[in-house]
């Protein structure tokens, strides 16, 4: 009998403990089924890697030779609900040596514009515009990066080392 | 019990909400810009002739001059000069060169060409700079006649 009223008591405390928990899952579950898209959020993604350009010709009375390098593009997806977002550009680097500029080149068709060439900086200038919303990340906007590397012989020679960020952001 | 629910039940939606809100929407990568040295030197006007044809009686033949070549260059070193030397080892001749109408850069004084590299142009540090070749022929009465074919050679150098 004792034995018994025991092993109920520990049945309905498993239950106390047990009961919130499998709640909560369940609302989570419920949240993910009902908002599925939301969970992964309008997204940016860099192919090709990191990029060095080299400076290293020019024609003789003339500044050095400027470079180009078009290896990388960038990828993004928005949300159904999003309102038109926007990709910024900036770098890492307060104070470049040599001028670096960036632009996008070849946007994919209907999910965006690009906003021209723009020399970096530290604060964001605007890369791409006028991104729509559900871009879906199956089949992103995307978009080849044109880095172009330029420097004066009064600049002389060195490396810079930038840390290039892009942002999707509201427009 | 409820209320244990109640603030269970915020903390999933809260941290729901926050992984929505951390969602990536940045990405970077790194870009290395590396200059080197640059050192570049042209000459335009191609090949010329100096020709020494008239005298004042009882002087030396008259000098001739030519002007009509420039040079160029650009350096992003520190640091520089420009020489200049001659191919030819024993001229009959005398030729003479100066640099006039410098830019990114001091003139030297006017060199006479010989197979040991002299300064024409001094202090030439991360510019792009020109100047027009002044050459000077001359002979003396005593020299005769002939031809000297001088290959004349500019070089920007460690200063």
């Amino acid at each position: 009998m004792e034995v018994g009223l025991l092993y109920k008591g520990r049945q309905r405390r498993a239950r106390r403990v047990i009961r919130p928990i499998t709640s909560c899952i369940s609302l989570l579950a419920a949240a993910l089924l009902f908002f599925p898209v939301e969970v992964w959020g309008a997204d940016v993604t860099i192919l090709g890697g990191n990029v060095g350009l080299t400076i290293s010709s020019a024609t003789a009375g003339q500044q050095p030779n400027s470079v180009t390098n078009e290896i990388c593009q960038l990828q993004w997806s928005t949300l159904v609900s999003d309102s038109t977002k926007k990709v910024t550009a900036q770098t890492s680097m307060g104070a470049p040596s040599f001028a670096l500029s960036i632009c996008a080149v070849n946007v994919s068709a209907g999910d965006g514009s690009a906003a021209g060439e723009v020399t970096l900086s530290t604060a964001p200038l605007d890369f791409v515009l006028s991104i729509p919303a559900g871009i879906p990340a199956s089949d992103p906007g995307s978009c080849t990066l044109r880095y172009t590397a330029s420097a004066t012989a009064a600049d002389g020679t060195g490396t810079n080392m930038h840390t290039i960020t892009f942002t999707i952001v509201d427009q | 019990m409820k209320t244990k629910f109640v603030v269970l039940a915020s903390t999933v939606l809260t941290l729901g909400f926050a992984w929505i809100a951390v969602a990536a929407n940045s990405a970077n990568h790194q870009i290395t810009v590396t200059v080197n040295s640059i050192n570049e030197l042209a000459i335009t006007g191609g090949n010329k002739t100096l020709t020494i044809s008239t005298a004042t009686a009882g002087s030396n033949p008259n000098a001739a001059t030519n002007a009509e070549c420039t040079m160029a260059w650009t350096t992003n070193d520190t640091t520089k000069k420009i020489t200049v030397v001659t191919s030819l080892a024993s001229p009959k001749f005398t030729l003479k060169v100066t640099a006039t109408g410098v830019t990114g850069g001091t003139a030297a004084p006017q060199v006479t060409l010989s197979t040991t590299a002299q300064n024409f142009v001094t202090g030439v540090a991360t510019t792009t700079g020109g100047c027009t070749l002044s050459y000077v022929a001359s002979a003396t009465a005593a020299q005769g006649t002939g031809s000297d074919v001088h290959t004349v050679t500019y070089t920007i150098t460690g200063a």
